[in-house]
Parts: structure tokens; C-alpha cells; sequence
């Protein structure tokens, strides 16, 4: 007898509505009849929520992967199961991802050399608008494009392997919810296992506000350097003195804040002019018609 | 007498925005000193110093941004009264103490909230440095903005600027931090001005250069013993972590400015011009009828 084998689902919901338009329909259209979803109403951090999809999926019989995905990720790819199993084909991969990189010095993954990245930035705000990253549409793709091993995935969406799922752990003693996502591949990568990237393709429905907090992200990082960067020298790495580098990046850093306070200011400023113009043309259109003094005698 | 100077880079903002506000407020013994570029910004404010050092009974000299306007009919009574401290070298109209490099609004901030009038992208009136804190009320200060800078006569004798500066940026902020060092005070004052200067007062391409003017004002007031200390390497892990968000943070906003100026173009293109160019047709053949 076969035995029946499955990939699961596990998201962590901390707006039903959220995921009910988004995860939901990816998940319906991705997963195969008899398939287990876990939807986790999430109080705590993400790490710990997506622990206890780990917890969850341990007891499965017969899993053949773990989908872990945000609430607001969209999975669109119809043979979504099937490039999966294809990615898990060889025994040494341990996580899957539909967007990675090379060269990650840090959990700003997107400053190194991006190899895949197979989604779309859906945003709403301002009427709403499509952002396609570099491997959305493969024909428009540029020559360094590739899927394949790479040093770090996204986690809006991970697919984990059966090895993965019984040897790695979210480390919850990083933060709340920056930094997971290159944590568990260096914790793959430190066993000797691999990390690659699928066609995998999805929408990621995000607000164009990405990072709420910019010190905890920035405290997140820190904690994922100090922990990696004996491990893996390449984590933390950087040219000149400890000073240089503090100098360079405080200053690139307050370079950074001050221009994009000028940019916001442009994008009101436009708004504003927009809004003055209409109120004019406004006032214009409901006022009496003016009529030559000699008519008005 | 209270003397008026200005390093005159855009000689058309000068006379459209400075030089009325220099006229307004000058006292009729007040001289005017102007200088186009002498081969750098640090070096014409420097041949403006030593002008002014030759002035018989000076008692301050402001220099002026070109941009900026001053629109304080009490401002020669208040530099008079800043003054009468002989311990105050430099003043202007807000500044900042216990900040990073140049950026002076990262630390404490203090003195004037000053409107800034921008006559680009349609125009419009804004707080100017409002990516800094609202500044608390005037008063002693590490170092002020140099859009409005106002030197006591021992400044103008001791002071130099740093013609080694690789940019203007930081020039102001370099001389404060001279004052300082020679025991002297920098305060702000409730000087009433006007910034002219554009929306965005700092473009795109000029990051690099104020990366660079930043980070050779830090050098100076760094310690440079080892530079691969655990201090140093803790400080560079926070600074690289708090860059990269930083950089997060411009990418969003940047993308935030692209999708507001979408969705003016789709707002646009729906218009019904052609009905509309149909309807003012139209009346306008009406009006004529009637």
C-alpha cells in the first residue's frame, strides 16, 4: 500500500480578515485534498506561533513538508505541491523559498545579490498598485536570475522539509518577528543542509509602511549578527576599523532618515498642491456666473 | 554697529530673498558685505571675516544664507541684548547640542520653529528642519543651523572657518565647535526668519556629500585610539544594524511617493477631458449668446 503522503499549511493570524482574503484563497488553490491547515491565532511573537506550527506538524503522519506563510501572502502557483516535492527531491535541502539571496551579511537580506524573487508587492493604499519583483515573469528576468541554493530565503513564505521540521527551532530570543527567516537557514546551513530557492509564486498584500519600528528591527539584527558571525564569518562582515565602520554607517544611516523625510515631504507637498488646485477649480465651477458689466445694468 | 555679510552662491535668491530682509533690517550705519564664490565656501567666508575684523566698532556681524529672510523688525535689539554676555560668540535662530557629525536635530534642540517658504513643486509653506524634534525654547547650544549666523566681534577676530571642510555642509557647525573649544558659548535667539531654500533643501545626489561632511565632523570629535576596540565594533553593530533599517525605511517612502504620484497620473488620465473641453465649449458659446 502507497502510503499517503501530504505537504501541510500553517499560518499565524493576527487579523482574520487578513487572512481570510489573502493566505485563504493561496492555500485553497495550492494544496492538495486531505491536506492539514493550521491557522494559529497569534498573541505572542511570531516565532513562538510558528514554533507551535512546528509542534503541530510533528505530529502529522506522513508529512511530506510544512508551508509556513504569512497571513497576507497570497500563494497563486496552481502546481504549487508539485514544485515543491521537485525542490525537496534532494535529501539536503532543508528549506524552500520563492526569494533569496547570496552574499547576506545580515537580515537585510535585500542588500546582498538577490538570485530569485517570484512575488508580487500587492499594496493598497492610493488606489492601490502592483510592485513584480525580478523573477515574477521569468522572461523579463535579468541574466543573473536563478533558482537553486542560495544563503537565505524570505519567510512570508518557507517550506520546510520533514528534516527541518524534526531538527530546527524559531529562536524566540531574537525579537518578535525580524530575523527569523535567516536564523532557521543559518541554523539549516550550520547542520550542512541547504537552503533553496522554487518558482514558487505568490502576492505578498502589504502596506507600503513596511517596518513600524525601526529600533527593534535594527535591535533584531544586532542579536542575529552576534549570534552568526563566528559561526559564519561572512554574517557582520564589513571593510575597515570598527570605527570606520560605526562613522560610515551612523552617517549613512542619519543620510538615510533625513532624505527620506525630504521625500515624504515632496509626496504631501504634490498632495497639497492637488488639493488647493481642485478646491479652486472647485470654487469656481459653484460660483455665479460672472457676466459683463454693461449686461448687468 | 552691527555689520551684515553674505558668501553669495545663487546671486538671484540673494536679491530675491536675503537682500530685501538685509535691507528691511540694517541700521543706517550698517555695512553690507557680499562676496561671490572665492574658490570654495569656507574660503569666501573667510575673506567676509576678515573684512569685517578691519570694521571700527563692530559689535556683530550676521551672516546670512542666501536664502533666508529675515522678517524681525526687533532683530538688531536682540542681537544687542545677546551680546551683552561677552562669554556668547556665535548665535542663529535654532540649533542642537549632543548630536552625531552634522546632523545637529538628532541631539537636543533649540530656538526658533522657522516657517520655510518653498516656491517649487507648486509652492507652499512648511516648518523648516521639521525632520527634527520641535525645538525647546532658545538657549545654549553645542551648535546652530547655518542659515542664519550671527558672530560676536571676538568671533570674527579668532575664528576661522575650515577651508579644509570637503563640503559647505558642516562649515557653521565646525566653527561652533571652535568657539566651544575656546571656552566660549553658541546660544539660539528667537530671531525671526523666513527660509526660502527648496521643498527638498538637500537632493538626491547630494547624500554622498553629506555622508562625507558628516563623517569628517564625527572624525574630529572621535576618539581615534583603537579603532578595533569592543567598544568600537559594539558601536559599529548598532550603527550598521540601525543604517540598514534606515535604508528600509527610505525605500518605503520612496515607493509611498511613487504610489501617491500613480494615483495622481490614473486620477488624471479618467479625467473626462473630452467632455469637459465639450462643456466649456459650451458655455463659452453661451456667455456670447446672452
Amino acid at each position: 500500500m502507497v502510503p499517503f503522503l501530504m505537504i501541510a499549511f500553517a499560518s499565524a493570524i493576527t487579523q482574520p480578515d487578513v487572512f481570510d482574503t489573502c493566505a485563504a484563497p493561496g492555500i485553497r488553490r495550492a494544496s492538495e485534498p486531505g491536506a492539514e491547515v493550521l491557522e494559529i491565532a497569534s498573541r505572542g511573537t511570531l516565532f513562538s506561533a510558528y514554533n507551535q506550527a512546528l509542534d503541530w506538524a510533528r505530529g502529522l503522519d506522513d508529512l511530506e513538508a510544512l508551508v509556513l506563510l504569512h497571513q497576507d501572502t497570497e500563494i497563486v502557483e496552481e502546481d504549487f505541491c508539485a514544485k515543491v516535492r521537485a525542490a525537496l527531491a534532494d535529501p539536503d535541502v532543508a528549506i524552500v523559498g520563492c526569494v533569496g539571496a547570496v552574499g547576506v551579511r545580515s537580515i537585510a537580506w535585500w542588500e546582498s545579490s538577490i538570485v530569485t524573487a517570484s512575488f508580487v508587492h500587492r499594496y493598497h493604499e492610493f488606489g492601490g498598485g502592483d510592485l513584480p519583483s525580478m523573477t515574477w515573469d521569468w522572461a523579463f528576468a535579468p541574466g543573473y536570475a536563478r533558482l537553486g541554493e542560495v544563503e537565505t530565503v524570505d519567510g512570508f513564505l518557507l517550506v520546510l522539509s520533514p528534516w527541518a521540521l524534526a531538527n530546527l527551532r524559531f529562536d524566540e530570543s531574537l525579537g518578535q518577528i525580524h530575523g527569523y527567516d535567516l536564523d532557521l537557514c543559518l541554523q539549516a546551513r550550520a547542520a550542512g543542509r541547504k537552503v533553496v530557492t522554487a518558482d514558487l509564486r505568490a502576492i505578498h498584500h502589504r502596506s507600503l509602511e513596511l517596518i513600524r519600528d525601526l529600533d527593534e528591527w535594527a535591535q533584531a539584527s544586532v542579536r542575529v549578527t552576534r549570534k552568526w558571525e563566528e559561526r559564519f564569518p561572512q554574517i557582520g562582515a564589513g571593510m575597515g576599523t570598527w570605527r570606520d565602520r560605526a562613522l560610515r554607517a551612523e552617517a549613512d544611516a542619519d543620510a538615510a532618515m533625513l532624505f527620506a523625510h525630504l521625500r515624504r515631504r515632496r509626496g504631501d507637498a504634490h498632495a497639497g498642491a492637488v488639493r488647493r488646485r481642485a478646491a479652486r477649480v472647485g470654487r469656481r465651477l459653484a460660483s455665479p456666473r460672472r457676466r459683463p458689466a454693461a449686461e448687468q445694468e | 554697529m552691527i555689520a551684515f555679510a553674505s558668501a553669495v552662491a545663487d546671486p538671484a535668491a540673494y536679491r530675491r530673498f536675503a537682500g530685501p530682509g538685509v535691507e528691511r533690517t540694517a541700521e543706517s550705519d550698517s555695512p553690507v558685505i557680499t562676496f561671490m564664490d572665492a574658490g570654495g565656501p569656507g574660503r569666501t567666508l573667510n575673506l567676509i571675516l576678515q573684512e569685517a575684523a578691519r570694521l571700527p566698532g563692530l559689535e556683530a556681524l550676521v551672516l546670512i544664507d542666501d536664502h533666508t529672510e529675515i522678517v524681525d523688525r526687533t532683530f538688531c535689539t536682540k542681537v544687542r541684548e545677546l551680546f551683552a554676555d561677552p562669554q556668547v560668540a556665535i548665535s542663529g535662530c535654532i540649533g542642537g547640542s549632543d548630536f552625531r557629525g552634522i546632523a545637529w536635530w538628532t541631539g537636543t534642540v533649540r530656538g526658533a520653529s522657522i516657517i520655510q517658504i518653498h516656491h517649487d513643486s507648486a509652492g507652499g509653506e512648511l516648518t523648516a528642519f521639521d525632520w527634527g524634534p520641535a525645538p525647546d525654547p532658545a538657549g545654549a547650544v553645542d551648535a546652530i543651523a547655518d542659515l542664519l549666523m550671527v558672530l560676536s566681534p571676538w568671533a570674527v577676530t579668532n575664528l576661522r572657518f575650515d577651508e579644509s571642510l570637503p563640503s559647505r555642509l558642516g562649515l557653521g557647525i565646525d566653527l561652533c565647535l571652535q568657539a566651544r573649544a575656546a571656552g566660549r558659548t553658541v546660544r539660539t535667539a528667537p530671531f525671526e526668519v523666513v527660509s526660502h531654500r527648496p521643498l527638498e533643501p538637500l537632493q538626491p545626489e547630494q547624500q554622498e556629500e553629506w555622508v562625507l561632511a558628516h563623517r569628517a565632523a564625527a572624525e574630529r570629535s572621535e576618539d581615534a585610539a583603537d579603532p578595533d576596540s569592543e567598544a568600537w565594533k559594539e558601536r559599529a553593530r548598532r550603527a550598521e544594524a540601525r543604517r540598514e533599517a534606515a535604508r528600509l525605511h527610505y525605500y518605503f517612502t520612496d515607493l509611498h511617493y511613487d504610489a501617491q504620484r500613480l494615483r495622481l497620473l490614473r486620477r488624471v488620465k479618467a479625467l473626462p477631458l473630452g467632455h469637459l473641453h465639450n462643456l466649456a465649449r459650451r458655455t463659452r458659446d453661451t456667455l456670447r449668446d446672452l
